[in-house]
Formats: C-alpha cells, structure tokens, sequence
C-alpha cells in the first residue's frame, strides 16, 4: 500500500487547496480499498478518541465509529469539503451520530449538516485544550458538592465500584447510595448546566 | 411518590453501572431534563478519566467492514472483474480458516475455568456466594444465594416467584398463578433457568456455547427446535461486572436468527456473570449480577422449600415406568411401533394432594408422563432458509396418563380405537404444530402428543398415533 495520504494539512502544504472531493475520499469512492484502508488508517484513532469522550462507553464508541465511515461513503457524492478536512467531515458525521439519538430515542442536540463540516473543529490541539477546560469546570463542580456525594460519584464513575461495593466503603445501605448518587449527579448537572449558561456541556 | 423517586434512582444507577461496563446506555433511561441532567453529569466526570481503549483487532476488523459497502458498488461497476477477486478471496479466506481450525482458541481458556468450576467450585476457591441479578426481560431483580457444593436458592424481590436446589431436589414457586413444585432427585432437570447463575450449571453453559445453534421456532401451536451446526466461540472484551473484572465471550453463528447470545465471565473464577443478546422478537435483553459477594450465605434456611400457608404443592418423582405406574395402582403398556432409534426418556410420576372442596374428601391428583425421542435427530431444510441445514430435534412422542379429568378429552375429530374407545385427534395445523390423540378409558385419561415434523422430516401422522393408542389398549 502506498502511503499517500496524511491526516489535516498534508495537501495544504503542497499549496493544492480546492473545493471538491478530497481526491482519496474520490479513489475510496471509486472502489480502491487501499485509499479506504488509507483513510481508515489514518483517522480511526482521532475519530474513536473524538467519540468516546462524548459517550464515554467502548461500545458506543467503537460502533459510532464505524457507522461514521459507513455514512462517509454515503454521503461522499454530494460533500464539497477540502483535502485537508475529510477528518472534520469525519467528526461531524460523528457528531450528528451522536447527537440525533444513537440507540436513544431522544434529540441531545442538533443536527450539524455536512456541508458545514469545517465549522467543526478538529484540531488536536483545539480538542485538548477543550477537554482540559472541560476537566477543569467538571473537577471544580465536584468540588463544590457535600462530601458524601461527591464520594459515593467518584467511587462509582471514576473508580467503577457497584452499588454495593460503594456500600460497604462507605458505611451506607445500597439505597442511601443510590439516593445519593442521584442527588449528587443531578445538582452536578445543576452546577454545570450554570457554569456553561445553560446550554449544558460541550457534547 | 417515593417508589417514583426509588425508580429513578435505581434506573440511573442502572446506566452507571453500564457505562462502568463500557456499554451503551440501555433503552429505558429516564427522559426527563431532570435525569437527562444528571445523565450528562456522569458522563462528565467519566471524562476525567483516561478514555477506554477499543478492543484488541478493533482496527482491522473496523477497515474489513467499512470496506463492505465499497465492493457492493464495485460490483455493480465490474461485475466479471469483482467476481474473479470474490472467488481469489474467499479461496484465501478458506485457506486462512483451514489455517486457524488447527491454532487453540484462546477462548477455550475461559471454557476450561468454567468446566473446573462446575467439576469442584470449591477447589476453584468458590464456597459460596451472595448477589443480586437483574432480569431485563421482566425488569426485576433477583436475589441470589448459593452454598458449595449443591445449594442455590433465588427470589424474585417482590416475592412472587422463587426457585432452589438442595443437592438433588429442587423446588419452585409461581404466586400469579399459583404454582408451587417440588422434584426429587432424579427429577429435577439439570439445566433449568436459573441453574447457569451456580457452578452446577456452568458445564451446561458451556456446552451450550460449543454446542449447535439452537433456534426455536413457533408455528401455530406447536414449538420447534432446530440446531444449526458450525458456531464459533471467540474471546470478547473486557469489562467489569459486578465490581467483578470480566471478559466476554462471543457466540457466533452462521445463522442471522437470533439467539446468540454474549457471556460475560468473572476472570478468576469463571462464573456466569452476565447474559445478553438479542431475542428472536428483535429485543435486547440481558441479564446478569448487578452485585455479588463471594462470601457465603449467613442464613442457611434459604436453601429449604418453604412455600406460603396453604399452598397446594405438586411433587414430582422420577424412576421405572412400571415401578411410577405401581405406585398409583395402575398398569400401563408403552407403545409399540416406535421407530428404532427411538428411546424412552426418563418417567416422571407428579402428585398434587387437593385440599377437601365442600363435603368433598381431599383427592390426589397425579400425572404419569414419559416421551420417546430419536437418539440422533433429523437432518432437514427449512423453506425459510434453504441454504442451510439443520438437525432437527422436535420430533418427538410423549405419553400422559392421568385421573385429573378423565372424559375431559377437548375438542377434535373423533377416531376409532376399539371396542367402546373413541378418541379425539387434535392438529395445530401447518407443517409445525403438534398433534393430539386422547382417549378415556378405566376413569382415566391417556393422551399421545407429537409434533409433526417439518418439510423433508418424518413426522407423526394421524395413523401412527392411532396405531400407537391401539398397542397400549391390546388386552384391555
């Protein structure tokens, strides 16, 4: 397989920018399964990280994941994009996966259309700096929850003890866990739902 | 208002504990902002952490499918040219799966600690245990008890339903309707429902995941049950249950019907810790430990059948045709005719004590049954799915004698038996269902039930089971 495709800005470099198909996405479409694998390749562990931060489950992840590609191909014949964004193409078709309901039934958010996949960002640089003013406000709003909840949330979501593990740590019964492990996410939501005015978190 | 807020609480705790498994939240998550709100938040502080990595081979297997639809558009553009590389694949791909029939499994490590357990759990440092299961199908939770080598009991928490085991006798309980059972050793089936949630029942459970495909299939009013050959079992991911470190195993077939099923197994001790898949109505459906502790029970009186006051109880006893029969002074005949590589299954005798109805005296109601099965099965094709073949296990004859309603025959076309018998012939109709012929004689009610068999099968017709009936009333 040759090697001729780089993720963001190979193509820039060479000064090639133009609107049309990105000419591997054009080869992908026209059945050559190394431009496909080239592409796959090339961006997999990107769109993976991309999607898990915003379902944080594997399993999603991992098929969100390859129903993106899946839609890439669908909707190549009518994308207009540069070379160097087929991986915020990506991440947009992965964004709208995750927002219009996979596997639920309710609408988190609106649809991006294709068309504006560059409006979505997909530096890595952009993406880290956002995660860690994300981590930062999430870390502050734990913080600021009673003792008790922020430990029954921390066991359970940042250590992965049951219900009844978390139980016997903290001295509880399963339902005084359960009660405040509820009451502590939902006033967390409340602090984050504030800190980000109301428009809820950046997913 | 409290149950509400209990439901809430409880069905959050359910996603948690998902995404701890790194598993997609299921269907029935709460809709409101409110728990939308906090759902979001956990989601946030999982971001703290580093992200789970996708599992091993995600990679290939990620550019092996995304390149599906791609050949279908090639093929339409080359037919002759993607035909010639189809046929080069799929010889290389046989040559690579003739390569791997001969490299070991790597999931058959998990299927030899699951055997071990079964052979000797407490060798396998399991002595006895306490948890909890929830059931998705009837969205409830189950407690659980076990004590090595033998015992088990599970309670449904609304105390409806129950079920245990000591040592070779087992017992249940229905509240809704009212069915409350107790089987003696030899009577009990090993593979019940519960059973793969202990050790006993993980050489089942294993055997099920090397076993053929079973697809059962319902017709009218009958059932039927194919086996599919060729499954594979493969090494899933890892994920925690339970607070248990666990690895998946996967079941594949070559069938697209439904039923194979994901086995979440606990890494040190092999224990069953969840199920899940998709059901053949199209359903996800899981069950498995939502908490377990490996400390046995403190309260040993679980594992003794206790069932409310006045309940009427069905024991059950197994043993020699002749010997049950003896037992409630009857003599019976076993049919004659059968085909050769039929054998007779294992005779169970059931006896219900009715409580005293008005002036009435307190009856016995008893069952004798027994069922004759072809030692290999039948090998068949479905219309359905003609490229396939199955064997066919659902043929079939089963034997009832009882004194429970004895000129009770239901409806159907009368038949001839003999001197002063009239049966009564039943058929569900359709190449599925089964068929019916029952007769009284002597106050008692006889009853032989088959299925019909299946298109290319042999099944049991009219005149097999008449013929069968006049066997076992010769010399009456």
């Amino acid at each position: 397989m040759t090697a001729t495709f780089r993720v963001a800005g190979a193509c820039q470099s060479r000064g090639r920018r133009r609107l049309g198909r990105p000419p591997l996405l054009e080869r992908a479409l026209n059945g050559d399964r190394d431009a496909l694998e080239e592409i796959c390749q090339a961006t997999w562990r990107a769109l993976y990280s991309f999607v898990y931060w915003r379902v944080q489950n594997r399993e999603d992840a991992e098929d969100i994941t390859q129903e993106t590609y899946a839609r890439l191909l669908r909707a190549a014949p009518r994308v207009e994009t540069r070379d160097g964004a087929l991986l915020g193409l990506l991440r947009t078709i992965a964004l709208n996966l995750t927002r219009d309901g996979w596997r639920r039934a309710e609408v988190r958010g609106p649809v991006v259309p294709l068309e504006q996949a560059e409006r979505v960002p997909h530096s890595p640089g952009d993406d880290e700096a956002a995660r860690s003013a994300q981590r930062l406000t999430v870390r502050a709003a734990l913080d600021r929850l009673p003792n008790e909840q922020r430990m029954v949330v921390e066991l359970r979501l940042l250590e992965g003890f049951s219900i009844r593990e978390t139980a016997r740590i903290t001295r509880k019964t399963e339902a005084a866990v359960r009660s405040l492990q509820y009451r502590g996410l939902q006033k967390l939501g409340d602090l984050l739902n504030d800190e980000s005015g109301g428009d809820g978190l950046a997913r | 208002m409290r149950d509400r807020q209990d439901a809430l609480e409880t069905e959050l705790s359910r996603q948690v504990d998902r995404l701890i498994r790194e598993r997609s939240p299921s269907r029935g998550r709460p809709g409101s902002s409110l728990e939308d709100r906090a759902y979001s938040a956990a989601l946030a502080v999982r971001s703290l952490r580093e992200p789970a990595p996708p599992r091993k081979h995600y990679s290939t297997h990620l550019r092996r499918t995304v390149g599906t639809p791609l050949a279908t558009v090639k093929l339409q553009a080359g037919l002759v040219r993607w035909a010639v590389i189809v046929v080069v694949l799929a010889v290389a791909a046989g040559g690579v799966l003739f390569a791997l029939s001969f490299r070991p499994n790597p999931a058959e490590k998990f299927l030899t600690l699951m055997e071990a357990t079964a052979r000797d759990p407490v060798a396998a440092g399991i002595t006895g245990y306490t948890g909890v299961l929830f059931d998705s199908c009837r969205n409830q939770e189950f407690e659980v008890f076990y004590l090595a080598p033998d015992k088990w009991f599970v309670r449904g928490r609304d105390g409806n339903e129950y079920a245990g085991r000591n040592g070779g006798r087992t017992w249940s309980f229905h509240r809704d309707p009212v069915y409350a059972e107790v089987r003696d050793s030899g009577a009990s089936p090993p593979d019940s429902y519960w059973e793969q949630w202990f050790p006993n029942g993980l050489g089942n459970v294993v055997a099920g995941l090397l076993g053929p495909t079973r697809v059962i299939q319902s017709r009218g009013q009958g059932t039927l049950q194919v086996f599919a050959a060729s499954p594979e079992v493969r090494l899933g991911p890892r994920g925690v249950i339970a607070g248990r470190p666990a690895r998946a195993l996967l079941r594949l077939s070559n069938l697209t019907l439904g039923d194979d099923r994901t086995h979440w197994v606990d890494e040190s001790s092999g224990l069953l810790l969840e199920c899940e898949g998709v059901g053949l109505d199209g359903a996800d459906s899981h069950i498995g430990y939502v908490s377990l502790d490996l400390t046995p029970p403190a309260d040993l009186s679980v594992f003794e059948p206790v069932f409310p006051e006045g309940t009427v109880v069905t024991r059950v006893q197994a043993g020699a045709l002749g010997e049950l029969a003896a037992r409630v002074g009857i003599s019976v005949r076993e049919p004659v005719g059968l085909p050769a590589n039929w054998t007779l299954g294992l005779p169970t005798l059931s006896i219900r004590e009715e409580p005293p109805d008005g002036d009435k005296a307190p009856v016995a109601l008893w069952r004798l049954a027994w069922s004759y099965r072809p030692e290999g099965g039948i090998l068949s094709q479905l219309p359905e799915l003609p490229g396939y073949w199955f064997l066919v296990k659902g043929a079939w004859l089963e034997v009832e004698v009882t004194n429970a309603s004895p000129q009770d025959l239901g409806p159907g076309e009368p038949v001839e038996l003999g001197p002063g018998v009239k049966g009564v012939f039943l058929s569900g109709g359709g190449p599925y269902s089964q068929r019916t012929l029952s007769w009284s004689v002597g106050g008692l009610r006889y009853r032989l039930c088959s299925d019909a068999g299946v298109p290319g099968s042999e099944g049991l017709s009219l005149e097999f089971l008449a013929e069968a009936a006049r066997s076992m009333l010769a010399g009456d």
